[in-house]
């Protein structure tokens, strides 16, 4: 899913093993490590755990990448999705039918992303700067109408979403499976894709050949904050509730994620086949850590530490020509 | 990028707006006194202009810092994270037997100089986005801390160690001391040494900057290391005032300090700005904070209008900006 392919790549065994993303090597290893010291860890039951678990992530993470893409970068994300889940469980309690409460969490999440896009477009606030306030109205707003607690709604419509299953599979695991499907055909079906990918390569060049470069961006945005919105609601069925911490930190899972799947944040290369990857490696490695029993308060420092490192790792050796 | 139409302006009275830009903040700031003072009885009492400043300092120290790392186009956005670390660190060193206490302070002043050194060399060394590495140490710190603190709250100092927290010097707060004592090194710094004017210029133009010899590497570096040392500075001078070292020590204090960076006129783009609008910005924050307490909002509100206000004042601050340029360069 590489955007250019490099043409002169000779086909010889060792430059199609340099193809092969870091990321991957990394995840078997982690994998084979996991499963060497904890026996719970390799069991088909372990990894529709991971599935669940890592789906949230991967919706967030999707939203994560197309902005990322376009350069900007989108600080707000885990904040977007706690509002969207209080909003929609709130709108539950009101007594809104349960459809429409989650609607109402979708529209909370593309309305905090209109105004990112908005700040980043036309008010032409830096992108890390728009979503950090934003992560402070969002996440300061779900704090205050939650009234800094756990608020509860078990809709079966809502719940099913959360737990249920489509045949086998687990309902968290489908809506993301669509959500990729959906940001894949406009990444690389649509006009607007194509537009991404110019935003983030020249995005001057792009505006001179006459693209509505701020109406593209404005819309980057809007659909990286529905998105987080499809998360939040997710995230609130899976526990039956909405809790105004819940997303706290996950926008830097997200952005690990698709930098580790080999999204540039330089120049618009990359795309969301390897933010899979990403996700899977992350999600992983916070299953794996809890299932080998490391601390939960060692757990932060750990994973952030690795995710760190590994970031600087993939650029250095980018840099030195190792890796593709 | 955005070619002004420059000399459509309508001659006759005109207000020198590059003046108006310039005295912005203190307008602002002398509004809001006046409308404190109008609304609150209790706000222009000695206690709670003293109670006002002594919030500052501690706020202006770690804003201090994120000015010199925004002022080369960059941004430090684990402050609040190195503040709670360095905090843990030094309090954990300062209950050790035998220690002397300058050597506890050392520890957390050290702690966050080295992760300020580590924020410096992702950014000059390995080139991430200053965003994401310093992201990246912000969740790192945050979880050492949690690490280093298993579970408990260290609590109950020496009395000479919180001297530096709640103690007087000349009936004035010592923290308010120590802010101005650090205001001195970093005016020295911006005014006086080579390090303040490169840290200018790589902000303005990194490319122009590397041309005329500046060290790039060496200036980032610094200036992030210089961002981690207030943190740990700010980070045990609030250990001594609440006499205690918890997990969410400087959770709330991101917003605000970059919010009071903002409000000072330093432009997130780089190179424009400087350490004494800081200060200013940072009073304003705390008035504002302050106001809402005795106000009577409740608190929770404090996040949404601190993040609100960054993204006001960013666009106010760009739009004065601008709106001076094209003055100039129309007149």
């Amino acid at each position: 899913m590489e955007t250019r392919a490099t043409t002169e790549q000779t086909k010889s065994l060792p430059s199609l093993l340099q193809r092969v993303p870091a990321v991957a090597w990394v995840l078997l290893a982690l994998i084979a490590f996991f499963a060497m010291l904890a026996p719970g860890f390799f069991t088909l039951g372990n990894f529709l755990n991971i599935a669940v678990q890592g789906s949230v992530l991967m919706v967030l993470a999707l939203a994560a990448t197309i902005v990322i893409l376009t350069q900007g970068i989108d600080l707000s994300s885990g904040a977007i999705l706690t509002f969207s889940g209080i909003i929609a469980v709130l709108s539950m309690q009101a007594g809104l039918p349960a459809p429409l409460a989650m609607l109402a969490g979708l529209l909370t999440g593309l309305a905090c992303g209109a105004l990112n896009g908005f700040l980043v477009s036309w008010a032409l606030l830096p992108p890390f700067i728009a979503t950090l306030g934003m992560q402070g109205v969002a996440g300061g707003l779900a704090v205050v109408l939650s009234r800094a607690g756990a608020i509860y709604a078990d809709a079966p419509f809502f719940t099913f979403f959360g737990s249920g299953r489509l045949l086998i599979i687990p309902m968290p695991f489908v809506v993301a499976a669509v959500a990729y499907l959906c940001t894949w055909v406009v990444l690389y079906q649509t006009p607007f894709g194509s537009y991404i990918f110019a935003l983030g390569g020249n995005e001057a060049g792009a505006a001179l050949s006459g693209v509505r470069t701020k109406s593209w961006k404005f819309g980057v945005y809007v659909f990286a904050g529905l998105l987080a919105g499809v998360g939040g609601v997710v995230m609130a069925a899976r526990l039956r509730a909405a809790d105004p911490i819940v997303g706290v930190g996950w926008e830097f899972d997200a952005i690990a994620a698709t930098i580790l799947g080999g999204t540039s944040f330089e120049e618009g290369r990359g795309g969301i086949a390897g933010t899979i990857a990403g996700v899977a490696l992350i999600a992983v490695l916070r299953n794996g850590l809890n299932v080998i029993g490391l601390a939960t308060a060692w757990q932060a420092a750990v994973i952030g530490t690795i995710i760190i490192g590994a970031i600087v790792l993939d650029v250095l050796l980018k840099r030195k020509g190792i890796l593709k | 990028m955005m070619q002004e139409t420059a000399a459509k302006k309508p001659a006759g009275l005109r207000l020198d707006l590059s003046f108006v830009y310039r005295f912005s903040r203190i307008f602002v700031l002398a509004l809001l006194v006046t409308f404190m003072a109008l609304v609150t009885p209790n706000f222009l009492t000695g206690t709670n202009t003293i109670n006002i400043l002594r919030q500052a300092s501690l706020s202006a120290i770690l804003a201090l810092g994120e000015t010199i790392v925004i002022l080369t186009a960059g941004i430090d956005l684990s402050i609040g994270a190195v503040l709670t670390m360095s905090g843990i660190v030094g309090a954990t060193v300062l209950k050790m037997d035998g220690v002397p206490l300058w050597v506890g302070v050392l520890a957390g002043v050290g702690c966050g100089a080295l992760v300020g050194l580590l924020n410096g060399l992702m950014v000059a060394v390995v080139r991430l986005p200053a965003f994401i590495a310093t992201y990246g140490t912000m969740w790192i710190a945050q979880g050492l801390a949690v690490v280093f603190l298993r579970g408990y709250i260290i609590y109950d100092f020496d009395k000479r160690f919180r001297f530096i927290g709640t103690g007087y010097f000349l009936d004035i707060p010592m923290p308010i001391i120590i802010m101005a004592l650090v205001f001195g090194v970093f005016w020295f710094i911006m005014h006086k040494s080579t390090l303040g004017r490169s840290l200018y210029a790589v902000g303005a133009r990194q490319e122009t900057a590397r041309l005329s010899g500046i060290n790039i590497q060496r200036t980032l570096i610094l200036a992030y290391t210089f961002s981690g040392l207030c943190a740990g500075l700010a980070g045990m001078l609030f250990v001594a005032r609440l006499n205690a070292a918890e997990a969410g020590l400087g959770d709330s204090l991101l917003l605000p300090v970059i919010a009071g960076v903002v409000l000072g006129g330093t432009s997130l783009f780089g190179g424009e700005g400087g350490i004494s609008g800081t200060v200013i910005g940072v009073i304003i924050m705390m008035i504002i904070i302050n106001g809402m307490n005795l106000l009577g909002i409740n608190s929770v509100w404090q996040g949404p209008v601190q993040g609100a206000i960054i993204i006001i004042a960013v666009i106010l601050d760009q739009w004065g900006r601008r709106a001076a340029a094209r003055q100039q360069v129309g007149g």
